[in-house]
Parts: C-alpha cells; sequence; structure tokens
C-alpha cells in the first residue's frame, strides 16, 4: 500500500490540477491530549502529505476536510474546500468529545472560501486564520497563535519557482513527445537530435523564465516570456550559423521557441502565487472568439483593482489578517483599515469574501 | 459532483452522457411507479431540478435540498418553465446540515439521485442516520447512484468504456465521479432494509427502494 501512496504522490505532483483526494479523517500528530490545537487542511494528498512533514515535533489534531482532493488556496477560491467542508469533518470526526477547547485553526489561504462567522454559528467553533506556510505553525503554536506579518505573506522562492516548470515542463514533454514518435516513424528527418534540440529549447525557456520571473522588469507576465523567448530566438538562430546542421532543423528550432513561448506566456503570471493572473474570465472567452488569447493581449488587470468604502469600514483588521500580499495598512487615527499597495493585490478575493462590513470591492 | 459547480448549465448533459441516457428514464420510471398525489417527498442533492419538477407534476410536495448556489439558480429558472411553484419549495443547504432541519418523521418519500458518491464515508453514514431519523416509518428511500461493479468481467467492461468517458466529461463539464462501494452493507448497517434493487450499465448505477427495519419485525 505504502508503494501506491508514493506513486499517486508522484503523479499528484504533475498533474495536481485534476485532484487526487484522500478519505478525510482525524490525524493524531505526535501525543495530542484536550488541550493539544486543531488543525485544518484540505484532502489533496500532496498537501497532507507536507503539512504532516512539518508538524514533527508538535502535538495536535489534524482535520483532514473534504475538498474533492483539491489544495487548499484553489479548493478555497474555486469553491471545492469551503465552509461546509469544515462543518463536515468537525461533525462527522467526532473532534468535540476529543478535546476541550474549542478553536480552529484554518490556513491562512483557505481565506477565499471559508467564512468563521458561520462555522461559530454552525458549530458553535472560533475559527482563526494560521499562517500561510506549514513550516510557520510550530512557531505560530508557540507564539500562542499570533502571527507576525511575515508568517502571513505568499512567497515564490525558487524552489517554488522549479517546482512549477517541473509541472510544466513534465506536461509539454507528455503532449510533444508521443506525437512525435509517432511521426517520426513515417518522417525520416525527425530523428533523435532533432528531438534533443526541441527539448532543451523546451527547458531552457520553461525553467528559464520561471527562474528569472522576479528579476525582468515589466508589468505583463506576456511581454516577460516574450522578451526572452526572443534571447532565446537569438541564440538559436546564432548556433546553426555556427554549427550548421539544415535549413529543416532551423526552421523547426525557430517554430518550436515560437511555439513554446506562446504556451507558457498565454498566462506566464497565471502560474505564479505573487502576480495577478494576465487573462480573466471575460478576456478568456472573447479572446477564444478572436484568437487574442494566442496572438497576445498586452491588457493589463483584466480583473479590477481592489477599492475600500472607508465610510463603512468598521476596523475590524480581518483584511490585515487573511490578506497574503501586504496590500493593507491600518490607520490608528481613525481605526480604519486603507490600501498601502493596490498595485500588490492578486485578486485572491479572501478580503473581499472575509471583510464583515463588506465595505472591499473588486471592481 | 462538486467540481461541477461552476459549470451548473453543462450538468444535465454530462450526466446523460456519462449514463448513456439512462438517468433520465430512471427518473421517469421512478415518478411512474412510486410516486403518488400529495405525498411529501425530499430530494436531497436536487441539483438542476429535473427530478424535482417531475414528482411536482405527478402532484407530490417536493422539498428540494442544494448546497450549490449555482446549481439552484438553474433549478428555480426551470421551476418557473413549468410554473410548479406551489408544489416544489427549494432550501439552500448542504447534506451535513440535515440535522438543523426537518422534523422527525416528516416525509414519506426521500430521493438521493447520484449525490451519495459525492459524499466522503463519514459523512454517507451520517446522513443515512439523518434520513432514518426524518422519514416516516412507513416511508420509503430511493436512492441511484453509481457502483463499482463487483463481477470481474462487467468490471473490466466498465474500465474499458468508462475511463475515455469519464475523461471526455471532465474536460467539458468538469464531472468527475467516484463510484460507491459496499453500499448495501452500510445500508443494512443503518437500520434499514433492501426491498427493491435494479443494476444498469454494466452493474455500474444501481437504483434501490428502501424502507425503514422497526424493532417489531415489520
Amino acid at each position: 500500500m505504502r508503494l501506491i501512496e508514493r506513486f499517486r504522490l508522484f503523479i499528484a505532483y504533475f498533474f495536481r490540477f485534476v485532484g487526487f483526494p484522500i478519505e478525510p479523517s482525524i490525524i493524531k500528530v505526535g501525543t495530542p491530549d484536550q488541550n493539544s490545537p486543531v488543525l485544518i487542511t484540505a484532502n489533496f494528498n500532496l498537501t497532507v502529505e507536507r503539512l504532516l512533514k512539518n508538524l514533527r515535533g508538535i502535538d495536535c489534531y489534524v482535520l483532514i476536510a473534504p475538498s474533492n482532493g483539491i489544495n487548499v488556496w484553489c479548493g478555497a477560491c474555486g469553491g471545492d474546500f469551503t465552509t461546509d467542508s469544515v462543518i463536515s469533518i468537525v461533525k462527522t470526526s467526532g473532534i468535540n468529545e476529543i478535546v476541550s477547547h474549542r478553536t480552529l485553526i484554518l490556513p491562512q489561504l483557505s481565506a477565499p472560501g471559508i467564512n468563521p462567522v458561520i462555522i461559530k454559528k454552525e458549530l458553535g467553533w472560533d475559527a482563526k486564520f494560521g499562517p500561510v506556510y506549514a513550516k510557520d505553525i510550530k512557531g505560530y503554536i508557540e507564539n500562542q497563535f499570533e502571527k507576525t506579518d511575515e508568517q502571513k505573506r505568499i512567497t515564490f522562492p525558487l524552489k517554488k519557482r522549479t517546482e512549477m516548470a517541473n509541472i510544466y515542463f513534465f506536461i509539454v514533454l507528455l503532449l510533444f513527445s508521443i506525437p512525435y514518435w509517432i511521426a517520426a516513424i513515417f518522417l525520416p528527418m525527425l530523428n533523435l537530435l532533432l528531438y534533443l534540440e526541441t527539448l532543451i529549447i523546451s527547458i531552457t525557456i520553461i525553467y528559464g523564465s520561471l527562474i528569472v520571473l522576479p528579476s525582468i522588469p515589466s508589468n505583463s507576465g506576456k511581454i516577460k516570456v516574450l522578451l526572452f523567448g526572443v534571447i532565446i530566438l537569438f541564440l538559436v538562430i546564432f548556433f546553426h550559423i555556427i554549427f550548421y546542421i539544415n535549413l529543416f532543423d532551423l526552421i523547426w528550432d525557430i517554430i518550436i521557441v515560437i511555439l513554446v513561448t506562446l504556451i507558457v506566456g498565454e498566462d506566464f503570471h497565471g502560474l505564479t502565487p505573487t502576480y495577478k493572473s494576465d487573462l480573466g474570465e471575460k478576456s478568456w472567452t472573447q479572446g477564444k472568439k478572436d484568437m487574442k488569447v494566442v496572438f497576445g493581449k498586452f491588457k493589463l488587470q483584466p480583473y479590477g483593482a481592489i477599492k475600500i468604502n472607508q465610510e463603512e469600514c468598521i476596523g475590524c483588521k480581518v483584511c490585515l489578517d487573511v490578506c497574503p500580499r501586504d496590500v493593507y495598512r491600518f490607520n490608528e487615527l481613525n481605526n480604519k483599515a486603507e490600501i498601502k499597495q493596490a498595485n500588490r493585490c492578486i485578486n485572491c478575493n479572501a478580503c473581499v469574501n472575509r471583510c464583515l462590513a463588506n465595505c472591499l470591492i473588486i471592481e | 459532483m462538486k467540481s461541477l459547480e461552476r459549470k451548473a448549465e453543462k450538468y444535465d448533459h454530462g450526466i446523460k452522457l456519462l449514463t448513456f441516457g439512462k438517468l433520465p428514464k430512471i427518473k421517469q420510471a421512478i415518478t411512474e411507479n412510486y410516486i403518488e398525489p400529495n405525498v411529501k417527498l425530499l430530494d436531497i442533492g436536487m441539483g438542476t431540478g429535473t427530478f424535482t419538477i417531475l414528482c411536482a407534476k405527478k402532484g407530490a410536495k417536493v422539498t428540494g435540498i442544494d448546497f450549490s448556489d449555482k446549481m439552484l439558480e438553474v433549478a428555480k429558472e426551470n421551476i418557473k418553465k413549468v410554473s410548479l411553484d406551489e408544489n416544489i419549495q427549494l432550501i439552500k443547504m448542504p447534506i451535513i446540515n440535515l440535522d438543523k432541519e426537518f422534523i422527525d418523521k416528516s416525509f414519506d418519500i426521500i430521493t438521493a439521485l447520484l449525490c451519495f458518491s459525492e459524499l466522503y464515508s463519514k459523512e454517507q453514514d451520517y446522513a443515512l442516520d439523518q434520513i432514518f431519523r426524518i422519514l416516516k416509518d412507513d416511508g420509503q428511500f430511493i436512492l441511484v447512484d453509481e457502483v463499482k461493479p463487483k463481477k470481474f468481467g462487467k468490471k473490466v467492461l466498465y474500465f474499458i468504456i468508462r475511463i475515455p468517458i469519464s475523461f471526455i466529461n471532465f474536460l467539458k463539464a468538469h464531472i468527475s465521479t467516484n463510484p460507491l462501494k459496499d453500499l448495501e452493507e452500510k445500508i443494512e448497517d443503518h437500520k434499514f432494509k433492501i426491498i427493491e434493487q435494479k443494476l444498469y450499465l454494466f452493474d455500474s448505477l444501481i437504483f434501490m427502494r428502501i424502507k425503514k427495519r422497526l424493532n417489531n419485525g415489520g
């Protein structure tokens, strides 16, 4: 069984968008007692695996809530990891009899989909949003369930960027290799050298663009990748001029560079958690009609910008608690929240959905 | 089919494809054979309301519940078209809140069509407990759902036919399904007895008529 689980984790790594559920349940970590904290997570197998790895040395209960095998953030934004998931697992796990306190710790990124007000009303439990990352949970618990500003922020370090590139490259590899080798049976010019050239170009563009992502100065993901693609294109032509192979190879390589650039660039910022997606729902449907999705649509902020109605703000500080991008600042003078840097907002809707006064809007 | 929530308007079509057009026929058959005028009926996971409307047309007083806003919107539109508003009551609630609604022994018929396969094992236990509570002693519970075929030959057939169809459906309508296992045992464990059972589509779709197993042997 352990081997099958390992294999499922491996597949889930690359095909995470499909959802890889594990059975929702209650898990004891360490030797918890009736005062131990209760953590909630989604039932995506990779999420649970990584969470448990980070909880070593802590005594607590983990409730794995049903979310169709989708991870916390995607589940919360897409309607899979919701208030109902939490209500369901609390009711069916029997946690009420196991612990004496009534405080749940939710992952901060579940804020777009989970409403602590309803949880309090339906279950009588207080739900608090903990840190974004599992590695910070230990510090969070030791710090009396108060998180530092750093623990609220989403980051996209090199390790995560490489992981994203792995996924993208694997899918491109899969989509490309099978048709290529089938076609190679009939077309002699499709040889191993050309295949390797194609792979090297894909690897350079996918990994390269994701690795240098933060250092390219542009507001559009598409432009970032296009810039990168142009450089690769010159390198390819340069390579061909020096080691002249043949004309077919040159044309093939140029087409591959353009194709991979377009595929990666289509929604480059949408691949990242720190930039707003270049494609809105609207521009997607519209773009499909007039092919603008393929031929570049450089419109920025298709989703609109965050606005606050300060007159209605009651100073509950929920937005400061759930925002992973440090958009807000609290004004102590009039006891209201204000927007510090709107351009950092990634439209995750956490603050809009959780605001107790309904005074936030994305226009 | 939670993942379908975003594409509620495509739900009916997707389901028809997945069940090879069988489900609409089963719905029709249930309404003709078991629904009588003026019975109180609860439709759990009503979805787009096709079955609810069939029952209401027959004269049943139907309460439909679903957790999804978008499904309910589609259902409301469908109900408006046939103008049966007085026979149908819609409530937005997840199944996990059944213990807060409805008084004991208040329904003649409870139906759950393709809804149990969306629940995880302990939610199913919970739902069966609650259904037992709100169903009248002589009432019946009608369950239609996907199951995993038991016989090896049918398992293989099912696997070969279902995988590509599921894949197409996932791409088109975001339908994914999670067929049930050991359903009969579970139902028997919750003080119910199965009085009728039919299998369709290589034993992958089950229809069950279930009654309460009362202590006095009845």
